[in-house]
């Protein structure tokens, strides 16, 4: 009973509060989706450019999209590579690239009174980046040495020989980093056929956030964005993956502490069952402290500082991906309680306690992720890539509530059987009796 | 010859533009215990971030008891006398809160940012484990926590060779432990120290409150009042902290791993911050940092990676929220086939080039425009404002801070820069780090 009138407390508050965004269309049909918000004079904007990333790498140029990504701020348009640089500080404008394995994505922050210098630089790095060989050389050796630091890096040795191992065979499978032979072997022609491919405004999702009028943004829209190349990527999209999970594959390093990488099959942020999923890792390994997972890692046996789970969406496969780092010696105790956890989760389900906390939590927090300009963007940038409606940040909390948990114990059923687990180790878990030699 | 005009026309406009001018505004009041509040307003969305401040942290330790502070801060989600173990975070997840928490070396806080409506409830629960706590689990946490240093330490090597600087460059005083502590002290931390550190340094008198976000300083007063106010206060110990003791010669260390495949070099100096040393040497410096370091647009960058090539990576970092020395750090990565002697010798070579030079007026400007937008994009969040004006507290300073943000950026010259840059990057005074590649062996020379 109190419960129920709690929760109800929540629903009426919720549409005393609510975003939605507007769509602002350039002559050209250059769109980008604006929440205004004009408390702080600056605004910032993501843009997302889809098969763009670091899977339509080709083999042997490994690390193409990512060099290139890096290689746009170096100089474009009349700057070179320490004019383009300073005129980001000179008008405190906050700019960074970085690819996935699916898209290219750049984010800025800008005062707004310096809008049009953000824009016109955005312009140049995507028309006209000079991609010089002196720079690329430069960024080339930076590239190598930092690759070769991670080399003994725990944290991403399993990240990459997760995506090595669940992808096999897949482009994928393939290091977004590149390896410090192909980064080695990238010229500037690699660079300037990436462009060519990849950045066209057909594949562009823009987002903006803060302070800017949608006239504004139209104008920027039309000086600057509908210029670029037009039309779709050239690159054929890589097929579905199918996820190679059910194994375990081992990273050795000198280190005392070993990270482990897990996967299970997971819900595409597109299906229907999406919300389903949402909810049921929450409830698994989402929840910060709370989760199954932290609860029996961390809590119970100390294991780990963190254990966490989360969905992760891929434009040709989902997973669903967990990590956590404990000391060598007790790395297979850990592993054990990881694979007891996901059986239970499996043959039990979850509690309606469990349930109705972890919905009231994911409802409740809600809100709060929608305070700052960079949030609300990076929802914005969702919604539009997932084609989740304009009306998205009203439904949200709709969508989960709607959930059963009889939908979230048929789904978890189906979805954690420990057999299928994927295990990726990159430390050196040793036995406790080895270790006391 | 457009985009020059164009620049100019920028320059007036910056200097008048009103929005420049807002920065955080708070209003605070003082409860009868001594427990300061602030709030600030922003009424975005209906939420609130709660924020507990205590001027208390890793350099409270007592001698041999490295890492209490922090252990007690994972021991703060552990239960108290009427809320058991595991219950607190569950209520306030329950209710949509977000909560965390950490430890510094001079302070500690303790955050939730949760709908409007709770605000009440979170702060009952927060006062309750400021005054209550009687937790439990102290063993598996101790795991935790050592689990944690491995994380963020054991497992790093550039953590480890900065730990080894630090623990240099202070020597006896308390910024050379780590504020996670020796791994050797942790293992042995037991439930009374934990709780002679918790009855010992929280008391509402070394507390401070920031509320930001759908709040007034009115609304809050009475709540705080009716939670806080039983909190009974205490007298605090002052914060006796050893003075600082420049090293006298200049001192290295070197750190080889099996994981590292290549050299590293770092120096790191002692520096003025908002409270120890020059006071009005903090934003000169941190402009140097910027135009020394600062990406790829700093003078080590230019010299050393795109012209000389002798290194592929050159940074500069400070920051003066301490209470105690901040630190002006340098680090290097060599390109392929660079000593680190070369290395060393070249930086050297820089720093007396760089302090001879003349400083390029539109280099100032950008390091100064890139400096004061700092207090802008600050006020664009909850979190961001609630831990910009708690650690401006805890140093002594207020909301007021970033009114005078710009004003204090404009008013350092080249002149002062050169100078702060002469007495704080004196080799004398140093910690040079190493990193190689090679057998595990701690080394000094």
């Amino acid at each position: 009973m109190v419960r129920f009138v709690f929760l109800l407390l929540l629903f009426l508050s919720q549409p005393a509060f609510a975003l939605r965004p507007a769509d602002v269309t350039s002559k050209e049909g250059a769109t980008a989706w604006l929440v205004e918000e004009h408390q702080v004079p600056a605004f910032s904007l993501t843009l997302r450019i889809r098969h763009a990333g670091s899977a339509y790498d080709p083999v042997g140029k490994e690390g193409r999209a990512s060099m290139a990504a890096d290689m746009l701020m170096e100089g474009a348009g009349e700057r070179d590579a320490k004019a383009f640089y300073e005129a980001l500080d000179f008008y405190a404008i906050r700019m960074g690239t970085g690819v996935s394995r699916d898209d290219l994505t750049i984010t800025l922050t800008t005062l707004s009174e310096h809008g049009e210098e953000a824009f016109s630089l955005l312009h140049d790095m995507l028309s006209a980046p000079r991609f010089a060989t002196e720079d690329l050389r430069r960024l080339k050796a930076e590239r190598i040495v930092a690759l070769r630091q991670q080399d003994g890096d725990a944290g991403y040795q399993a990240g990459k020989l997760f995506y090595a191992t669940a992808f096999a065979g897949h482009p994928y499978a393939r290091p977004s980093d590149g390896t410090p032979e192909t980064v080695d072997g990238l010229v500037v022609g690699d660079l300037l056929a990436y462009k060519t491919a990849a950045i066209r405004r057909g594949e562009m999702e823009i987002s903006v956030t803060g302070d800017v009028t949608p006239a504004q943004l139209k104008d920027y829209l039309e000086r600057y964005i509908v210029p670029l190349p037009g039309g779709s990527a050239l690159a054929p999209e890589p097929d579905d993956a199918v996820p190679a999970l059910a194994r375990r594959a081992d990273k050795t390093l000198d280190v005392p502490q070993t990270v482990v990488y897990f996967a299970l099959p997971g819900v595409a942020r597109s299906s229907k069952e999406y919300y389903v999923a949402y909810v049921m890792n929450h409830l698994f390994g989402g929840g910060a402290l709370s989760s199954r997972l932290s609860a029996e890692i961390r809590e119970k046996r100390g294991l780990a500082y963190y254990a966490s789970s989360d969905l992760a969406d891929y434009d040709k496969a989902a997973l669903l991906v967990g990590s956590f780092a404990t000391r060598n010696e007790q790395a297979q105790q850990a592993i054990d309680v990881l694979k007891e956890t996901v059986a239970k989760a499996g043959a039990e389900g979850f509690s309606r306690e469990e349930f109705d906390e972890g919905v009231a939590y994911l409802t409740g927090a809600f809100p709060a992720k929608l305070t700052s300009n960079r949030s609300v963007t990076a929802y914005l940038e969702s919604m539009q890539h997932y084609q989740l409606g304009r009306d998205y940040l009203e439904k949200r909390n709709d969508y989960l509530r709607a959930v059963t948990l009889e939908q979230v114990n048929a789904l978890a059923k189906s979805l954690f059987k420990p057999e299928n687990l994927l295990i990726i180790t990159a430390g050196h878990p040793v036995s406790e009796t080895k270790n006391e030699k | 010859m457009r985009r020059i005009l164009h620049t100019a026309i920028f320059l007036l406009l910056l200097s008048v533009s009103p929005a420049l001018a807002e920065a955080l505004k708070s209003e605070g009041f003082t409860l009868d215990n001594g427990l300061k509040v602030e709030v600030v307003e922003y009424h975005r969305a209906p939420v609130v971030t709660h924020m507990i401040w205590l001027k208390t942290g890793a350099s409270e330790d007592p001698m041999g008891y490295s890492g209490v502070a922090h252990y007690l801060e994972h021991m703060m989600f552990k239960g108290t006398m009427t809320v058991p173990d595991g219950q607190y975070t569950k209520r306030i997840e329950r209710m949509g809160g977000e909560h965390n928490a950490f430890t510094g070396a001079d302070f500690t806080a303790y955050y939730v940012t949760i709908a409007k409506e709770h605000v009440p409830d979170v702060m009952k629960l927060e006062a309750d484990r400021m005054q209550n706590l009687r937790p439990t689990g102290f063993d598996s946490e101790r795991e935790v926590i050592i689990e944690e240093r491995r994380m963020r330490i054991d497992n790093q090597p550039e953590a480890m060779l900065a730990e080894k600087m630090a623990a240099r460059l202070f020597a006896d005083h308390p910024y050379g432990i780590p504020i996670i502590g020796w791994k050797e002290e942790m293992a042995k931390l037991t439930e009374d120290d934990v709780m002679e550190y918790y009855r010992t340094h929280y008391h509402p008198g070394s507390a401070v409150l920031v509320l930001v976000g759908d709040i007034t300083a009115k609304e809050a007063r009475p709540l705080a009042e009716k939670y806080y106010g039983d909190w009974r206060p205490a007298s605090v110990p002052g914060r006796a902290r050893q003075a600082y003791a420049f090293l006298r010669a200049a001192e290295r260390v070197s750190l080889s791993h099996p994981e590292v495949r290549d050299p590293v070099w770092a120096r790191d100096y002692p520096a003025p911050g908002l409270v120890w040393g020059e006071k009005k040497q903090a934003f000169p410096l941190m402009l140097l940092s910027d135009l020394l370091g600062g990406g790829r647009t700093g003078y080590l960058y230019k010299r050393l990676v795109v012209e000389r090539k002798l290194a592929v990576a050159a940074d500069a970092s400070y920051s003066p929220y301490a209470l105690g020395p901040a630190t002006f750090g340098v680090s290097l990565v060599p390109a392929k086939g660079i000593s680190l002697k070369r290395l060393e010798q070249a930086y050297g070579e820089e720093l007396q080039a760089f302090l001879k030079q003349d400083i390029v007026p539109h280099d100032l400007e950008r390091v100064k425009n890139s400096l004061k937008a700092a207090a802008i994009y600050l006020r664009d969040g909850l979190q961001s404002q609630a831990f910009t004006l708690g650690q401006l507290l805890m140093l002594g300073y207020g909301a007021d801070f970033t009114e005078s943000w710009t004003k204090n950026i404009d008013a350092v010259e080249a002149k002062d820069i050169k100078e702060v840059a002469q007495t704080v990057l004196q080799e004398e005074r140093s910690v040079t780090g190493v990193l190689l590649p090679g057998k595990k062996t701690e080394g000094e020379k």
